[in-house]
């Protein structure tokens, strides 16, 4: 089938099959930052946002895009402008072998388009989803904890 | 203690923007758009031999370009774990083998156009197994008449150590200090326990995943998430019995690893398929096969008795332990032996017993693990010593605090236990243990700390503490290897084997190559692992990193800072030990100062007469260092074998050859550093393109900025300069540089370009001759030490 949706601000067209993921379809478009952990839910690394909710890409079928808008990493910053989030994983030391900061990344972004100074609950509850092996997400969560303190500030 | 400018202090990690921008740096990332893609059959048995297999029907199916098993595939014995050669690790792995021996062993893998068609032809092979009877348990696989899990009469350990596959023994290693049951009947207290740790997986977010494919010469292109690329080539090359120059793997970023991709698994396969269909080829683990058929964390049953002395001091402490090792024996002695050499030493027992077995079975495959074995028997060790408190009526902190090893201190368990063979001794150099449990006592609350019988409730909270110790590098076996080089803008090249699997080490290098030769450490552009342009490193384990191929960087640095204030010194005329080197400037004795780059008068693009600048402008050095540095976790503190012992083997003239020997003597640690030296370790001490183009640049640039004065533009003065120089980068090709009567300015560079060209390809013998004669001295600095 024959499907349209807006990737990253750009009207895009693709052909795909019935059970094509949206995983598979946006690394082919080029989206090298949606990482594949499980294929399965389970870890999110390949989660993007979708009209600005987070989602898994890999329990998505790429069908289920038409007509939306998604955003992956490549959009949101990029090495000489790096977006808030990113800044401040890197100041903070969060980002280890860095698979799973994409969707780290995203899904923190869904939180903060949403609500700029989310208390430590809601931060928990956002980043439930993204499974970290390396850092412990201690780090992960003093970053976030900081830009969220600075946007209340 | 020294000032640092860079290291000790928090600095970007300098590939996390590029991670955290969603760059394209992994192995999935990388593969070409052609790729073939891999699928395997796994075992549906847990012990069954393959009476045959049929790949007929499969190998018509659409897409399909290869099938391999057992049956189209050389018959190499060898070991998948990553280890230094000779492995300390049973030989009784096949790339496909007539016996499967767990489920999800391989049994024949297809690479087709898609991944959903090497599907659909994996499901077409017929196999026809017998099945055989299998066992789950230690016990089991070790009694008498027990099915013998390889039988094959191929498997065996490369090196002398105790290997039993007629009994399902994969590894064996023990030792004991004094007589432990005498102890055990005098003590006042004495406790015996049985312990059990089960299986863990690593769980890195990116599954094993490796690409391969065909360079224009033929070559295999190995991309892989490893934590061993110099293993890799070497098993690889071993498995396809195909020479080490014919394979070159490069490791791009890796997601994490944790011990897992210590392993050798997927590579030969995919370098098999590469060089069978001439496509590139892709295979990644799914989660379920990452968890069924890559490695574990071994399970380990141990029986421990320990004696106490009414004074709370340990008089006998006894460990027998036995690992699940699986199906294949994978790091199955050296885990082992880590139950032991870890944790036995934390403790001051006058005697000590300390058997380690592992035992094959026909389950899931152990393998390197963080913590490699200590953190199994610690779990038990650790429960031994709050119930020994107990029984002695005394504070668990107290009764590890008086019984824990201390500074200036030593224990025998050291010299006992190495890896496959005996230890090295090492005492104690600075250890905090007691500061450390006093801190964490009083953070914790330690004080209000009840007895949990005392308190009411269904739920209730307790306190508890645990000690270990860990170890990191194997002395006299693991080495590192670095090359720095400096560009004309006061960058650095560091080319590290050191294999950065998201641990941060490509930064820590940077940081002491940075702080060694004054610079910031966003002047150093660091490449880690790839086997053909970075020197030899054993690869990220043993929490070896830091210290070892730090200690390489370190010393490399220190030649290249060596040169740079010998330039330096010949700008501003002064001795090169005057030289200060620090904020990317070189300061003479009087305050003046040149910086690394920056302007034309810049130290990187002097070509003036200075005895050195050759090496300077296009640098090789490749030093190894080993280094041990054992540490007490908790504690803070560390073990030295008497200080650092840098420079074991340095660059150039170590040929490969085998010797027999190696595995035995008290030679052998050395032996092995060169033979993995000259089996992974390219000796490159010539001028690469790169540099020749870098030298014409920097020589252009002095006579585009008149430096030498105007007149010297097409003067003799000039020419005479360059030739003077040419001569001394390339001696061999003096007489190119100078044999046209008066060369002019503009073809004199490109002469000296192609001899520099021309050098790449040349033996380079008086630096060879240099090496080896480098290498006798450090070879006689050794000796003495």
């Amino acid at each position: 089938m024959n499907i349209q949706f807006t990737l990253n601000g750009k009207l895009r067209t693709a052909e795909v099959e019935a059970n094509t993921k949206l995983a598979d379809l946006l690394r082919e478009l080029g989206c090298a930052s949606v990482k594949i952990g499980c294929n399965e839910g389970a870890c999110g690394s390949c989660a993007v946002n979708v009209d600005g909710r987070l989602i898994n890409s890999c329990l998505t079928y790429a069908g289920q895009v038409n007509g939306r808008t998604v955003e992956t990493v490549e959009a949101i910053g990029s090495l000489d402008h790096p977006h808030p989030i990113q800044d401040a994983l890197v100041e903070e030391g969060a980002i280890q072998c860095g698979y799973c900061m994409p969707g780290v990344i995203l899904a923190a972004k869904a939180l903060f388009d949403k609500n700029p100074s989310p208390t430590e609950e809601e931060l928990a509850v956002a980043l439930d989803g993204q499974l970290c092996r390396c850092t412990g997400y201690q780090k992960i969560e003093s970053a976030l904890r900081k830009l969220a303190s600075e946007a209340r500030s | 203690m020294k000032k640092f400018n860079v290291v000790a202090k928090s600095v970007r990690k300098i590939d996390s923007l590029s991670l955290a921008t969603g760059k394209p740096m992994f192995v999935a990332d990388l593969k070409p758009a052609d790729s073939l893609y891999v699928k395997a059959l796994w075992s549906p048995h847990a012990h069954a031999r393959i009476v045959s297999i049929d790949v007929s029907e499969a190998e018509k199916m659409p897409g399909v370009h290869c099938i391999l098993h057992h049956g189209n595939v050389p018959r190499v014995v060898h070991t998948t774990a990553g280890q230094g050669f000779p492995e300390p690790s049973p030989y009784d792995s096949f790339l496909f083998d007539n016996k499967v021996r767990f489920v999800g062993d391989r049994v024949a893998a297809v690479a087709a156009d898609t991944p959903e068609q090497a599907a659909a032809a994996v499901k077409a092979i017929k196999v026809v197994y017998e099945e055989l009877p299998a066992v789950f348990t230690i016990d089991d696989a070790l009694k008498p008449g027990a099915p013998v899990i390889h039988d094959e009469p191929e498997a065996h350990v490369p090196i002398p150590v105790p290997y039993e596959p007629q009994r399902n023994l994969a590894a064996r290693v023990a030792m004991d200090v004094g007589d432990v049951e005498a102890e055990l009947k005098a003590a006042d207290t004495m406790l015996d326990r049985e312990f059990y740790t089960d299986y863990a997986h690593h769980c890195p977010i990116e599954p094993h995943i490796v690409t391969a494919h065909l360079d224009v010469d033929g070559r295999v292109i190995v991309t892989t998430s490893t934590q061993v690329p110099f293993h890799v080539r070497r098993i690889v090359a071993q498995v396809l019995q195909i020479p080490v120059r014919r394979i070159r793997v490069v490791k791009p970023r890796i997601g994490g690893g944790f011990g897992g991709k210590q392993e050798v698994l997927l590579e030969p396969v995919v370098a098999m398929f590469a060089l069978r269909t001439g496509r590139a080829v892709h295979w990644k683990y799914t989660r379920e096969e990452e968890f069924v058929s890559s490695r574990t964390r071994h399970p380990e049953k141990m029986r421990i008795r320990a004696g106490v002395k009414k004074d709370g001091s340990i008089s006998a402490l006894a460990l027998d332990c036995c690992t699940n090792s699986g199906a294949y024996g994978a790091h199955a002695l050296t885990v082992v032996c880590n139950s032991g050499s870890k944790i036995l030493p934390l403790y001051r027992s006058k005697t000590i017993h300390f058997v380690g077995e592992s035992a094959y079975t026909n389950l899931p495959v152990g393998g390197a693990y963080r913590g490699y074995g200590a953190t199994q028997s610690t779990f038990g060790i650790d429960c031994m010593m709050d119930e020994l408190a107990e029984m002695l009526g005394m504070d668990p902190l107290e009764f590890r605090r008086m019984n824990t090893i201390r500074s200036g201190e030593t224990s025998p368990v050291f010299r006992a236990l190495g890896e496959g063979k005996a230890g090295v001794e090492q005492s104690i150099g600075s250890c905090e243990m007691e500061k450390c449990m006093k801190l964490g006592a009083r953070e914790i609350g330690w004080k209000k700390r009840g007895r949990w019988q005392d308190k009411k409730g269904r739920f209730r909270r307790g306190i508890g503490m645990a000690s270990l110790m860990q170890g990191s590098s194997i002395p006299e076996i693991d080495m590192g290897a670095a090359t720095m080089k400096m560009n004309d803008d006061g960058s650095f090249n560091l080319l590290v084997g050191a294999t950065d699997i998201g641990t941060g080490s490509d930064t820590i290098l940077a940081q002491i190559a940075a702080e060694t030769v004054g610079c910031d450490v966003d002047k150093l552009i660091v490449y880690s692992s790839d086997t053909d342009t970075t020197p030899f490193d054993v690869g990220a384990y043993a929490s070896s990193t830091t210290y070892l191929s730090g200690m390489a960087v370190k010393n490399v640095a220190e030649k290249v800072a060596k040169q740079i204030a010998g330039v330096g010194a010949a700008m501003m005329e002064c001795k090169p030990k005057e030289i200060d080197l620090r904020d990317n400037c070189a300061f003479g004795p009087d305050g003046k100062s040149v910086t690394f780059s920056g302007n034309r008068a810049a130290l990187a693009l002097w070509v003036g007469p200075v005895p050195n600048w050759r090496d300077f402008l296009a640098y090789h050095a490749q030093v190894a260092a080993a280094f041990l540095r054992t540490f007490l976790r908790s504690g803070g503190g560390h073990v030295d074998r008497q200080g650092a012992r840098p420079a074991l083997c340095r660059s150039g003239g170590l040929r490969h050859g085998s010797e027999p020997e190696a595995g035995r003597g008290p030679d052998r640690g050395r032996r092995v550093e060169r033979n993995q030296l000259c089996v992974d370790g390219a000796v490159s001490l010539q001028f690469t393109r790169a540099d020749a183009q870098s030298i014409l640049r920097a020589l252009q640039d002095h006579v585009h900025a008149g430096q030498a004065g105007a007149e010297d533009h097409s003067g003799p003065q000039l020419r005479k300069r360059v030739a003077r120089t040419a001569q001394r980068a390339f001696p061999k090709f003096a007489s190119t540089a100078r044999s046209p009567a008066s060369p002019t300015p503009s073809t004199m560079p490109w002469a000296f370009v192609c001899a520099a060209l021309r050098s790449c390809r040349m033996p380079f013998g008086k630096r060879f001759k240099n090496a080896r004669a480098d290498n006798k001295r450090a070879d006689a600095a050794d000796d003495i030490e």
